[in-house]
């Protein structure tokens, strides 16, 4: 346990160059962290809904964590629940998730079910008094985003989704380069994700077709919109501190003409309010690019995947650049840069630096899942990662709906949070188009599915 | 005329007032710059040294067959040459230092048939600037002098702008700090080097300059010793801290040079608090 307090604490310091101060001025969420020695003896009981690939994945991190104990399994597919119970063979199992949710000895679920699935799982986890962890992207739609985002606040508990690069050590630092001015004016971030495969999994028979590759069927997910962009695109808006507001694109399959309903290439252009551009392409029949986000500033351009960042002249000097910061926060400290001459010979290549100085190793899952379970163990929503969380979905959402629409379209101000440059509309609690069906006077909430919560 | 790229620069607001750091390549190695100032104000200033240092790269630089130290390291022997105000004024101050240091600073240090007293036969005639080098073979180098010389001009430029407390960095071995940092008395500048151990890490400037020659690593060598014409090995280095840029470099390359007993000697004709370095 020592060690894992003590790895958090050192994460805070090395991710932060300037200080912990700095990184958590760019990255607020990491506050979850400063408590850890409180929270030393205390455990959290977590139930896992969807323990398929990806919610094994997330176990394996969470068992290695002392405050986490995995108590109970849910899946309505068995050998998903056969290979997690490998994991945990305490843990109580259970085929229907109301049945974990009314499991009085769980705090806290890790939702890693298809996407169509999470809304109406979270829903009823909040309802139920859960803290919830959901995959991302967290809803099919931007209405179900927002019935979620809702409902953590109406009820208090925790909402976490799993956009881990919030918790990436080369993200944190790259995002507190980038407010320090380090690569001046972002201008544009460029993102893709490139593969050569058919993005599918076996099935043991025809019948489970849909339910295992979910991810190719319009009934379950939005393809490469929602399970690679949502990845993505928050980068684009971390980086610039601002929502893109205008959003235009296209799909299509070109190739993998198997038989699924999602696209197989897409490409959106996000637009921020002052210009700035934010993309997303990818492609699954040609892995050479493969997979970044490139931020590109005036000054220079960083591309967190590979841990790099480059100068578009000579770069600054680090000593200077923690003079600025020092003028700053006000110290008065050491420079400690003269010497013999510096050597522009290294300067003239444009290798890039690695942004933690080494090569950048994993990524930032152990750490999310850590930042989960020490929120949940003292109750308090880390700032911000609800809302980040939010609109990595919604900015995935609204881009499928140009691309589907073939329009350019704006950010809908019904969901808008107040957040960074948006700022949430005063609802009227539902604009009610009465319907007449068979004689009887229904109504039907226009915003979608879920209607929103009544204010006050 | 050339077009040269925008000045890379950081400008911030801060709760003592604004903060500009600008940074560019010159003089093969950097420049860094301190100002408060504001950003146009910042880049104004800035450009104005950039140009400085060019000037001075194209009067006095070495390596370029095009300046006008080549041209002068390449005239007839025995042919003056005329040469502008800045060039003229270096290789006037370069003589100055070379007899003060007791030879242990020499710009003439890598001509062919080199011998201490090479020095000697450049002639400077200040009614038509000109210079003339009475001996076949001599090469003059301001490598070692050009950067010191850099920062007064660079002083006289932000003096001039209204700046009374900036940071200036030429390559890390030639440092001006003016006035104050922000939120201190002077500024703390740390020398860095392979071992602390034999010198101060730290020195505070306040209208001051710190200069540093030596070998940082054991594969770098680029000062010869004037009495052996051999370049120095080993790692160990001086810093100086004195009142102008000239003098600083003049003193720290003739002391990194000058065998131990004969240091002391060359230190009674500066001001200044000189650092040995001793490497690892």
């Amino acid at each position: 346990m020592e060690n894992i307090s003590y790895g958090r604490r050192a994460f805070l310091k090395k991710a932060g160059a300037a200080g912990t101060l700095a990184v958590l001025a760019s990255s607020p969420w990491l506050s979850v962290f400063s408590e850890t020695e409180y929270t030393q003896k205390e455990t959290v009981r977590l139930g896992i809904i969807g323990p398929g690939s990806r919610g094994r994945y997330l176990m394996h991190f969470l068992l290695k964590n002392k405050k986490a104990r995995i108590t109970a399994l849910c899946d309505i597919y068995r050998p998903s629940l056969d290979e997690a119970l490998k994991l945990a063979p305490r843990a109580k199992t259970y085929t229907d998730y109301r049945a974990l949710l009314a499991d009085r000895e769980i705090d806290a679920v890790v939702i890693a079910t298809p996407l169509d699935t999470h809304c109406r799982i979270a829903l009823d986890a909040f309802e139920a008094g859960k803290h919830v962890f959901c995959e991302k992207s967290i809803g099919f739609t931007m209405e179900e985003c927002l019935a979620m985002y809702d409902k953590h606040k109406a009820t208090g508990k925790l909402f976490f989704t799993g956009q881990q690069r919030l918790f990436d050590p080369r993200y944190i630092r790259a995002m507190e380069m980038i407010r320090q001015g380090v690569i001046g004016r972002v201008q544009a971030v460029r993102t893709f994700w490139f593969r050569n495969g058919d993005w599918r999994r076996s099935v043991p028979s025809p019948g489970l077709e849909r339910q295992i590759n979910w991810r190719l069927y319009r009934e379950h997910s939005k393809g490469l919109m929602t399970e690679l962009a949502c990845h993505q695109l928050q980068i684009g808006s971390w980086a610039l501190q601002s929502i893109p507001n205008k959003v235009m694109g296209h799909g299509a399959i070109t190739y993998w003409n198997d038989g699924r309903e999602v696209y197989d290439n897409v490409s959106c252009i996000y637009v921020f309010d002052t210009g700035e551009k934010l993309t997303f392409e990818s492609v699954i029949a040609n892995k050479f690019y493969g997979l970044e986000e490139q931020i590109l500033g005036h000054l220079g351009t960083i591309e967190p995947e590979k841990g790099k960042y480059y100068f578009e002249n000579i770069a600054p000097a680090p000593g200077f650049l923690r003079l600025v910061n020092d003028i700053e926060r006000d110290l008065f400290d050491t420079l400690p840069f003269a010497g013999t001459s510096w050597a522009p010979e290294t300067a003239e290549r444009n290798d890039g630096e690695y942004i933690l100085g080494k090569k950048p190793e994993g990524d930032g899952t152990s750490l999310m899942l850590d930042a989960y379970v020490e929120a949940a163990i003292t109750g308090r929503q880390p700032p911000r990662i609800a809302e980040e969380g939010y609109y990595a979905s919604a900015l995935t959402l609204l881009g499928h709906q140009a691309i589907e629409r073939g329009e350019i379209l704006a950010f809908p101000p019904e969901f808008k949070l107040d957040y960074l440059n948006h700022h949430r509309k005063q609802v009227e609690t539902g604009k009610i188009r009465v319907l007449k069906t068979n004689g009887k006077i229904g109504a039907r909430y226009l915003g979608g599915l879920f209607p929103r919560r009544q204010p006050g | 005329m050339e077009k040269l790229p925008a000045i890379q620069h950081i400008y911030k607001q801060t709760a003592s007032g604004p903060v500009f750091y600008a940074w560019f390549a010159c003089m093969h190695t950097r420049a860094d710059i301190v100002l408060r100032r504001e950003e146009a104000q910042g880049v104004q200033l800035t450009e104005a040294v950039r140009n400085k240092l060019r000037a001075l790269e194209a009067a006095g630089n070495f390596y370029h067959p095009a300046s006008e130290l080549s041209v002068v390291n390449n005239a007839r022997c025995g042919a003056p040459t005329v040469i502008g105000a800045d060039l003229f004024r270096m290789l006037e101050m370069c003589i100055v230092y070379n007899r003060v240091t007791a030879g242990y600073f020499d710009i003439s240090v890598g001509s062919g048939n080199y011998a201490p007293g090479t020095l000697a036969c450049v002639r400077l005639q200040k009614e038509n600037s000109s210079v003339t080098l009475g001996r076949a073979g001599v090469r003059l180098d301001l490598s070692g002098f050009i950067k010191g010389y850099a920062l007064d001009e660079i002083r006289n430029i932000l003096e001039a702008g209204g700046v009374t407390d900036a940071l200036v960095n030429l390559g890390n071995s030639s440092v001006l700090a003016l006035g104050d940092h922000p939120s201190g008395n002077g500024w703390k500048i740390g020398i860095a080097f392979p071992s602390a151990a034999g010198g101060k890490k730290e020195v505070v400037l306040k209208n001051e300059c710190l200069t540093t020659s030596g070998n940082h690593t054991a594969g770098r060598r680029h000062i010869r010793s004037p009495y052996t014409g051999r370049y120095i090995t080993g790692v160990r280095g001086v810093s100086v801290v004195t009142a102008g840029g000239a003098e600083g470099e003049a003193l720290s390359t003739a002391l990194f040079a000058a065998p131990p007993h004969e240091r002391s000697g060359i230190v009674r004709h500066f001001e200044a608090t000189v650092y040995e370095l001793n490497g690892i």
